[in-house]
C-alpha cells in the first residue's frame, strides 16, 4: 500500500472517514457502533458497493457522500444533504453533485469517464483521476471552526472536508495495477508516474504530530521511514498544496477570505511535484497551521455569515440554513493555542467531545424523542368539508395548527431545517415539505410542580384570562396560586409560532426574567416576544420559575 | 371549591309559531343556540349544535382545548345535515356557551360565541357583557356609525355575520378566565336582549332570586316587552369560597433586593387581603 489519499477537514458534527482511497461522510445520526463498523469496512478496502451496502444496513436511511477510488477510477455517490465537488485538475469547472439530480444519487462523471452525454466530461476524453474531492454537509453552519486540519486516515467529526484520492495505490484485492492517469494529454507531469511510486504523506504531518497517533493507523503496510524522502514529500499533496489549490483553482467563489487565510500564505509552486518547491511549502504550512490555530483557537464560536465559507455564488440547491440553531460549538479538533503539536495530528478516533457520546456508546438521544402523534392528530385537512378554504383547520377553532414539516420514514414531523429526526434521530436529507398538525413542542416544568405540554399557547399568571381570542390562539391557562401578589394576573404568555416557542411578558408589574441556556439572565421587554430554546429558565419571581424542556 | 347552580327557560315568545332556539344546561356545559334558515331548518341547526355539545358531558374531565373542536364538529354536523335536506340548505345557528373546565386542578370558565346570542357576567353588582355580537349592527357600532343604545332598535338588528353551519364565517370567539365564587352568568338569545336593555336585565339578575326563578322572570319580562322572537335564558350561579387572590391588584416587588424594604413591600404570602379591590376590566 502506498501513500496517497489525504485531506483536510473543518471540525463539525458529522462523521467523515478518511482512508487513502476512500472518503465517506455520513450524518451524525448514525449510531456510533455503526460508524465503527463502517470504518472497518471502508478501511478494509471495500469497494463502493460494499460501502453503500454498509451505509444502508442500519434501519434508518442515512445521508451520506462517498468517494472511492477503484479500478474504474473515482466513483462517487451522494444522497441529498451532502454536496460533492470534484475538481479534475484540468482547469475546468468542478463537477458538483448534490444528490438530487440523479435518481440514485450517482454522479456518473467518474464512474464512467468520458461517457457520452456526461456533462462532466465535455470533451469526451478520458478523465484523469480527480485531483480534489470536497464533501460538504449542506446547510452546515460555521461553528467557528475556521481552522482546517490535516487528516490521512481515520474518522473525524467534520461538516466540510477535502480529500485527494491516492495515486498509484493498489486498491481492493490487487485489482488495480494500472495507473489510469497516465498518458492523458495535457495532464501535468505531476499527475503522472511519479505518483505511482510509494510516497509518504506523513512526514509533513508527523513532524508536528504525536508519534503515537501517527502510528496508530499503521496497521496496513504504511509508509516506511525511508519513504519520507524530500522528493516524495513534495509529490504527495501536502496540506499546504491543498490550501493552494482550493484557493486558486478550485471553487474560488465558494471560498471566503477566512478560509483562504488558512491556506499557506506563500505562492503556490507551479509544479507540486517539484521537490524544491514542495519541501519548503511543507515547512511553511506547519508554521502557518500553528499560527492559524492561535488565530482561530481563541476565537470561539463564530456563526456570522459574513465570513462563512460559501460566501457568494451559492447555487440554489445549496441551502444555506443559517437559521438552524448552532450546536454547542465545542470544537474538539481545534487545538487550543499553545499546543502546536496538535494541528497536524492525524485522527483515528472521533475526537473527544463532551457534548457527544463516545464512539462505543449509543448516540445521544435526539432532542425530543417521543411519539407525538396523539394530541396533534385532531384536525387534518381531510376532516374538512364545505367550500374550499385556505385557512388551516385551526383557523376554524379546532385542533393543533398546521406547520410545514419534513417527515422521516416513521412519519415523525420535523422542522423544515432539521437534518435528523427530532423523534427517532433518523437522517432526513431533502424530504419534501408537508403541512402537518403541529406536534407538541416541549413541556413547561414549573417550580410549583405543574407540568404543561406545549401543544397550545400557555397563559401564566395569578388569575390568567384571555378575552375574545380565536380558537387557534386559545391559551391554556396556568394559574399560579398562593405564590404572592407580585405575580400579575396575566403575567406572561408562552406562545407557539410555527416550530418556535416564544415568551411574551404581558406588561407584568414586576417583569419576567429569562435565562437562555448558557446566557445571563435577562429582564425581557414587555410585549416583545422572546424566542426561547430547550433549557431556558423563565422566572416570574425568585420562587416561581419554569423551564422549557424537551418531551420525555 | 366551586359549586355551580343554574336555571334555564326557553320560550317561543308571542309572535313566532315555533321555537327555533335550543338550550343545553347541565353542569359543566351551558349553551344557548338560536337557529335560523329554511323550513324548520333553524330548529334543526340549533338542536344539532346543542346535541353536539351534549357529548362534552361524557368527558370525565373537560379541558379548554376540548371546546373548539366541538364547535367545529357542530358546524360540520349542521353542514352535513344541510346537504341531506335541500330545503334547509341555508340553515345555521348562533351558539353562545359557557363551560367549566379544569386545568391543573384550577377551575376556569371557557366561554365561546358565534353570532348574536349573548353572555353576561354579574359580579359584585356590576353587569358586563362578555360576548361581542357577530352582527351587522355590532359592526356599525364598532365602526362608530351607530350608538350602542341604537343598535337594539336598528331594523337590521337581526342580521348576523357569523353562525355555525354557514359556509363562511363560523369562527367562534373564545374567552377563558378563572371561575370565581359570587359570579352569576346569563346566557340568552336575542329574543331576550332584543326586548330588554342592560338596565332591565341587571335589575332582574339582582332581584335576589335563584337562577331558575331569575330565568323565568327574564323570559316573562321579555314577553311583556313584546316577545317578538324566541326567548331562551340560562342563569348560572357560582358559589364557593371567595378567592381574593384572583382580584387583588398586583403588588410591587423590589428586584434584587430580597429582605429589604419590608415596610413598603406587601407580604407576598398574605394572599387574602381583607378588602380586595375589584378588577377593572
Amino acid at each position: 500500500m502506498s501513500g496517497g489519499g489525504q485531506g483536510r477537514y473543518r471540525a463539525g458534527a458529522w462523521y467523515v472517514i478518511f482512508t487513502p482511497d476512500a472518503v465517506v461522510m455520513v450524518d451524525d445520526g448514525m449510531p456510533a457502533r455503526d460508524v465503527q463498523r463502517l470504518w472497518e469496512v471502508v478501511h478494509g478496502g471495500a469497494d463502493l458497493e460494499a460501502i453503500l451496502a454498509e451505509l444502508d444496513r442500519p434501519a434508518a436511511r442515512r445521508v451520506f457522500g462517498v468517494a472511492v477510488t477503484g479500478p474504474d477510477g473515482l466513483q462517487t455517490r451522494v444522497r441529498p444533504g451532502v454536496a460533492l465537488l470534484v475538481d479534475r485538475g484540468d482547469g475546468g469547472p468542478p463537477l458538483v453533485d448534490t444528490g438530487d439530480g440523479h435518481p440514485d444519487g450517482a454522479l456518473p462523471a467518474h464512474a464512467a469517464p468520458g461517457a457520452p452525454g456526461n456533462p462532466g466530461a465535455p470533451d469526451g476524453a478520458a478523465v484523469a483521476p480527480p485531483h480534489l474531492v470536497r464533501l460538504i454537509r449542506v446547510g452546515a453552519t460555521d461553528h467557528g471552526a475556521d481552522v482546517t486540519l490535516p487528516v490521512v486516515c481515520g474518522v473525524v467529526r467534520a461538516d466540510d472536508v477535502e480529500w485527494t484520492p491516492a495515486r498509484g495505490t493498489r486498491r481492493v484485492r490487487g485489482r488495480r495495477a494500472v495507473e489510469r492517469a497516465g498518458g492523458r494529454p495535457g495532464t501535468r507531469p505531476s499527475d503522472r508516474p511519479v505518483e505511482t511510486r510509494p510516497v509518504s504523506v506523513t512526514p509533513g504531518l508527523g513532524r508536528a504530530g504525536r508519534p503515537d497517533d501517527a502510528g496508530a493507523y499503521r496497521d496496513e503496510p504504511g509508509p516506511a521511514p525511508d519513504d519520507a524522502e524530500p522528493g516524495a514529500r513534495g509529490r504527495a499533496r501536502t496540506p499546504s498544496a491543498w490550501g493552494d489549490r482550493l484557493d486558486e483553482t478550485f471553487l474560488p467563489q465558494w471560498t471566503s477570505e477566512r478560509w483562504r487565510q488558512h491556506g499557506r500564505g506563500g505562492s503556490r509552486p507551479d509544479d507540486p511535484a517539484d521537490p524544491a518547491a514542495g519541501e519548503p511549502d511543507d515547512v511553511g504550512d506547519a508554521a502557518a497551521a500553528t499560527g492559524n490555530d492561535v488565530d482561530g483557537g481563541g476565537g470561539g464560536p463564530d456563526v456570522e455569515g459574513a465570513t462563512g465559507v460559501y460566501s457568494q455564488a451559492t447555487p440554489p440547491t445549496w441551502r444555506a440554513l443559517a437559521a438552524r440553531a448552532p450546536r454547542p460549538a465545542s470544537n474538539p479538533a481545534t487545538p487550543s493555542p499553545g499546543t502546536p503539536a496538535s494541528p497536524s495530528t492525524p485522527t483515528l478516533q472521533v475526537p473527544a467531545d463532551e457534548t457527544r457520546a463516545p464512539l462505543d456508546a449509543e448516540p445521544p438521544p435526539s432532542d425530543e424523542p417521543a411519539d407525538r402523534d396523539g394530541p396533534a392528530a385532531r384536525a387534518t385537512p381531510a376532516d374538512r368539508d364545505g367550500p374550499a378554504d385556505l385557512d388551516p383547520p385551526a383557523e376554524r377553532g379546532g385542533g393543533a395548527p398546521t406547520v410545514h414539516a419534513v417527515l422521516c420514514s416513521a412519519q415523525h414531523p420535523n422542522p423544515v431545517q432539521a437534518t435528523y429526526c427530532r423523534s427517532c434521530g433518523e437522517a432526513l436529507g431533502f424530504a419534501s415539505v408537508q403541512l402537518v398538525s403541529r406536534p407538541p413542542l416541549g413541556v413547561l416544568r414549573f417550580s410549583t410542580g405543574q407540568e404543561v405540554v406545549l401543544d397550545q399557547n400557555v397563559l401564566v399568571g395569578r388569575a390568567p384570562r384571555a378575552d375574545r381570542v380565536p380558537g387557534r390562539q386559545l391559551p391554556r391557562p396556568v394559574r399560579i396560586e398562593g405564590q404572592g401578589l407580585d405575580i400579575s394576573r396575566n403575567h406572561l404568555e408562552v406562545r407557539l409560532e410555527g416550530w418556535h416557542v416564544l415568551v411574551v411578558d404581558l406588561g407584568s408589574r414586576n417583569g419576567t426574567l429569562v435565562t437562555l441556556p448558557g446566557r445571563a439572565p435577562q429582564l425581557i421587554d414587555a410585549r416583545v416576544p422572546c424566542l426561547i430554546a430547550v433549557g431556558t429558565v423563565v422566572e416570574l419571581t425568585e420562587d416561581v420559575t419554569f423551564s422549557l424542556e424537551s418531551l420525555p | 371549591m366551586i359549586v355551580v347552580t343554574w336555571g334555564a327557560v326557553s320560550d317561543t315568545g308571542r309572535v313566532r309559531a315555533r321555537n327555533e332556539d335550543a338550550v343545553l344546561a347541565q353542569d359543566p356545559v351551558f349553551v344557548v343556540a338560536d337557529g335560523m334558515g329554511g323550513y324548520r331548518g333553524g330548529a334543526t341547526a340549533s338542536r344539532i349544535a346543542v346535541e353536539t355539545f351534549r357529548e362534552i358531558l361524557d368527558l370525565p374531565r373537560v379541558r379548554a382545548a376540548d371546546i373548539p373542536p366541538q364547535l367545529r364538529a357542530a358546524h360540520d354536523a349542521i353542514r352535513r345535515q344541510a346537504g341531506i335536506e335541500p330545503a334547509s340548505a341555508s340553515m345555521g345557528t348562533t351558539a353562545v356557551g359557557l363551560t367549566l373546565v379544569h386545568e391543573d386542578g384550577a377551575a376556569y370558565w371557557l366561554a365561546f360565541n358565534v353570532g348574536d346570542s349573548r353572555l353576561y357576567r354579574l359580579h359584585e353588582g356590576v353587569l358586563s357583557q362578555i360576548s361581542v355580537d357577530h352582527s351587522y349592527v355590532q359592526e356599525l357600532v364598532h365602526a362608530g356609525f351607530l350608538a350602542p343604545d341604537e343598535a337594539r332598535l336598528h331594523p337590521e338588528r337581526s342580521v348576523i355575520t357569523r353562525a355555525l353551519g354557514v359556509a363562511d364565517g363560523s369562527d367562534a370567539d373564545f374567552w377563558v378566565f378563572p371561575a370565581e365564587a359570587g359570579e352569576r352568568f346569563l346566557l340568552c338569545s336575542d329574543g331576550l336582549s332584543g326586548e330588554l336593555d342592560d338596565v332591565d336585565i341587571a335589575a332582574a339578575l339582582t332581584a335576589g332570586e335563584g337562577p331558575q326563578e331569575t330565568a323565568a322572570r327574564l323570559v316573562t319580562a321579555a314577553n311583556e316587552a313584546g316577545g317578538r322572537d324566541n326567548i331562551s335564558v340560562i342563569v348560572v350561579d357560582v358559589a364557593g369560597t371567595p378567592d381574593a387572590e384572583l382580584d387583588a391588584p398586583t403588588a410591587d416587588r423590589p428586584r434584587s433586593a430580597p429582605g429589604s424594604g419590608a415596610g413598603s413591600t406587601p407580604d407576598p404570602t398574605s394572599g387574602s387581603s381583607p378588602d380586595p379591590v375589584p378588577e377593572i376590566t
